[in-house]
């Protein structure tokens, strides 16, 4: 009898009292932060630009807070980062500034930069004041990255960096983008051959175009990149490497609780005005959250003990858009039954806000459908 | 503790791997029993693994029996290892002397106080040595001993072809009447954790049937595994198992004196609903091979659709839970719910 493959798993990770006590700190940091009307809650907060809320994050050391302290970090434990993390999405503070130096291009530097890159770029990131877009996709190149197309090309002291990137968001505000182009030609093995620059956004060549989403914000943005140069001190790690490098920020990138408290304060306000009408759909979304949240920490466990979970972290973020998508349908039928959904109140404004960012929830950080590809992969079916 | 749970479960799945074979359960379908399967069992007192080590049990929590249990499930074993477990808590609990044999576990029926008159839905029943009732007493439990061999039980089933025994007594004498400090909620709340145990144990045969026949079965030239399609409802079953089991063994870990008010729930719920996707796509997968009874499929597929009801379905959990949920969010701290869900023990 065979079960389950034994490589693929959740084992339960325990939440230490030192993190508890963070928890606590963080919760009533957000709550005064709240009262004195810093922020309103929102849905997908982590798509929203504050670098106030960064820079007070940064201040009491909640960014970067599992680097060497050296860098300007914390060594704080992944949980309790990962705890500081569910914090700021259930109040829905606007943390969408830092979110992606913090948390994948921060650990990608310490990684495999340079000590001077890691020196510089560190301890600005962990004081909210340097942020970083992520330069992946291009027109060519969506879910399928390997045709990546924009190239780096050896120059005296340095690369020169031509072609173009799209769905990258808040490119128009950070200061960065960890830039993944060619650097050889395309041979047999169609991973090889790829580098990663950290491209300053403001350098001469670079240009910026918005692209406005369907409901009329501009967070995302189309980067031409034409003869940028980089210097040979902002490669990041290997010329060559880029591949691998890219597939060690996935689990980091896909298995946090951004794949499941998007919609949490809708959530929050759903439950507020339920009446016992309402209990059999709370409870079945109470059971989700309950769930990915388990999930979740345990992917951060294991990035803990040196293991690259890159399966369990796909899982997460499918399993969990599904529930962020789903979770919009029971509050509609729920509300068919019940009070109604009032205009102005904060359960309308959640829930409008949920459905107009319910379609980037699959798309962003791999589709659900390359998502189910590497599972299947990994069940030997593929 | 957590050695000694492996080791059970590797236990169990020797002795399952020995006598469980897919003839041995087809045997027992029908309201059948395995009496071989259950003697290994008692030999190596498995059933008895949630009592003290002076009972004669290895002294594990009901949620570090959960391994055990599930390994069972992966058998389709037809024993109710999870009733009996249950069962001899409930009577060491009331202080009441473990018997010889099966134990059948039910609520019990209108009186139980020295004799017992009333029906009782009885898993197991006409297999069992012995039959403990249990009874609400307020905050505890009246539990009693019954000995079913004078008693008339009107046969049933569940969908998987388990003994469901309806047993009408009036004036049953018991053998013995106690009060256990336990609650009926809690009673099945441990009812529930089992259940959702049982469920993945038996989610993962029916995917592990379903990958294996997707990978050798060949249609249109290709193996059915070359299909986008048929890759991606296995990985969403696939995906809602392990979130199920994820549930599950939070849950475990997180009861250990009492069953805990948000992850037993939790672990059900999302349990029931995995199982229900689980069981659709392997039977797709599978095709009308799957739908035989030849085929191994539906001794973990039935099993998922008795199981997923048994001890409270999702509609009933999902009620008592969001309940708490809207209890806990409407005090008027914006924070209360999560409060809830993120308290030290959860978190």
């Amino acid at each position: 009898m065979t079960s389950a493959p034994e490589a693929i798993r959740f084992p339960y990770v325990e939440v230490p009292e030192s993190a508890q006590a963070l928890r606590r700190e963080v919760r009533t940091f957000l709550a005064e932060e709240r009262a004195s009307g810093s922020f309103e809650p929102a849905c997908d907060c982590w798509a929203d630009f504050s670098e106030a809320m960064s820079k007070k994050l940064g201040a009491r050391g909640w960014l970067g807070m599992t680097w060497p302290k050296v860098h300007g970090g914390q060594e704080r434990s992944l949980i309790e980062r990962w705890v500081v993390t569910e914090e700021l999405l259930a109040a829905g503070a606007p943390v969408g500034a830092h979110w992606i130096a913090d948390r994948q291009s921060g650990p990608q530097i310490l990684r495999y930069g340079t000590d001077e890159q890691r020196r510089f770029f560190l301890p600005q990131i962990a004081r909210g004041e340097c942020y970083f877009a992520i330069g992946m996709s291009e027109p060519g190149a969506g879910s399928d990255l390997s045709s990546a197309r924009t190239v780096g090309e050896k120059v005296e002291g340095g690369w020169k960096i031509t072609g173009q990137k799209v769905w990258t968001t808040w490119a128009h505000r950070a200061h960065y983008a960890i830039t993944f182009c060619r650097t050889s030609p395309q041979e047999k093995d169609r991973h090889a051959g790829f580098s990663q620059f950290i491209v300053d956004l403001k350098a001469p060549g670079v240009t910026i175009r918005p692209i406005v989403n369907l409901s009329g914000e501009h967070h995302f943005n189309e980067i031409y990149l034409d003869g940028v140069f980089v210097p040979d001190s902002r490669v990041l790690g290997e010329i060559g490497g880029g591949w691998q490098q890219l597939m060690s920020e996935l689990a980091l990138e896909r298995s946090g609780p951004e794949r499941f408290l998007s919609p949490y304060p809708l959530l929050n306000a759903f439950a507020e005005s339920a009446t016992p009408d309402n209990d059999a759909a709370l409870g079945s979304m109470l059971a989700e959250v309950f769930t990915l949240r388990q999930m979740s920490r345990s992917v951060a466990g294991q990035l803990m003990t040196g293991r690259l979970p890159n399966v369990e972290a796909a899982l997460v973020k499918d399993v969990g858009n599904a529930y962020e998508q789903r979770m919009q349908d029971i509050v509609r039928e729920a509300q068919t039954s019940a009070a109604g959904l009032q205009a102005g109140d904060a359960l309308q404004r959640h829930f409008e806000c949920a459905v107009m960012r319910s379609p980037s929830f699959t798309l962003r950080g791999g589709t659900s459908e390359v998502l189910r590809g590497v599972v299947a992969r990994a069940l030997g079916l593929r | 503790m957590s050695d000694l749970k492996e080791i059970l479960a590797d236990e169990a799945g020797r002795i399952l791997g020995n006598l469980c074979t897919p003839e041995a359960v087809n045997a027992a379908g029908g309201g059948g029993f395995s009496s071989a399967l259950w003697s290994a069992v008692e030999s190596s007192a498995l059933h008895h693994a949630c009592l003290g080590e002076a009972d004669g049990g290895a002294g594990l929590g009901l949620g570090d029996a959960l391994p055990m249990v599930r390994r069972f499930a992966n058998f389709a074993a037809p024993v109710p290892i999870a009733d009996a477990l249950l069962g001899s808590i409930l009577l060491q609990r009331a202080g009441l002397a473990l018997p010889q044999g099966l134990l059948a576990l039910a609520h019990a029926p209108l009186t139980l106080s020295s004799s017992a008159t009333g029906r009782s839905r009885v898993p197991y029943g006409r297999h069992a040595a012995r039959i403990v009732l249990w009874q609400k007493e307020g905050d505890s439990l009246r539990v009693a001993l019954l000995d079913p061999a004078d008693q008339t039980f009107t046969r049933g089933l569940n969908l998987a072809g388990e003994a469901i025994d309806m047993l009408e007594m009036t004036g049953a004498p018991l053998l013995a009447v106690g009060q256990a400090t336990m609650s009926a909620d809690d009673l099945l709340a441990w009812g529930a954790l089992l259940r959702a145990a049982q469920l993945v144990g038996v989610m993962e045969q029916a995917l592990a049937l379903a990958v294996e026949h997707a990978n050798t079965r060949v249609q249109f030239g290709r193996s059915l595994s070359a299909f986008q399609a048929v890759q991606h409802s296995l990985v969403v079953a696939f995906g809602e198992c392990a979130a199920a089991t994820a549930a599950m063994e939070t849950a475990a870990a997180l009861s250990v004196e009492r069953p805990h008010a948000l992850a037993v729930p939790a672990a059900k719920i999302r349990a029931g609903k995995a199982a229900t996707v689980v069981a659709r796509t392997a039977h797709q997968v599978l095709g009308a091979m799957g739908y035989t009874h030849e085929h191994a499929l539906h001794q973990y597929t039935r099993r998922i659709w008795s199981w997923r009801d048994e001890f409270g379905a999702e509609a009933e959990w999902s009620r008592k839970l969001g309940a708490q949920a809207r209890q806990h969010a409407q005090t008027g701290n914006p924070d209360g719910l999560w409060d809830w869900i993120t308290v030290k023990g959860i978190a």
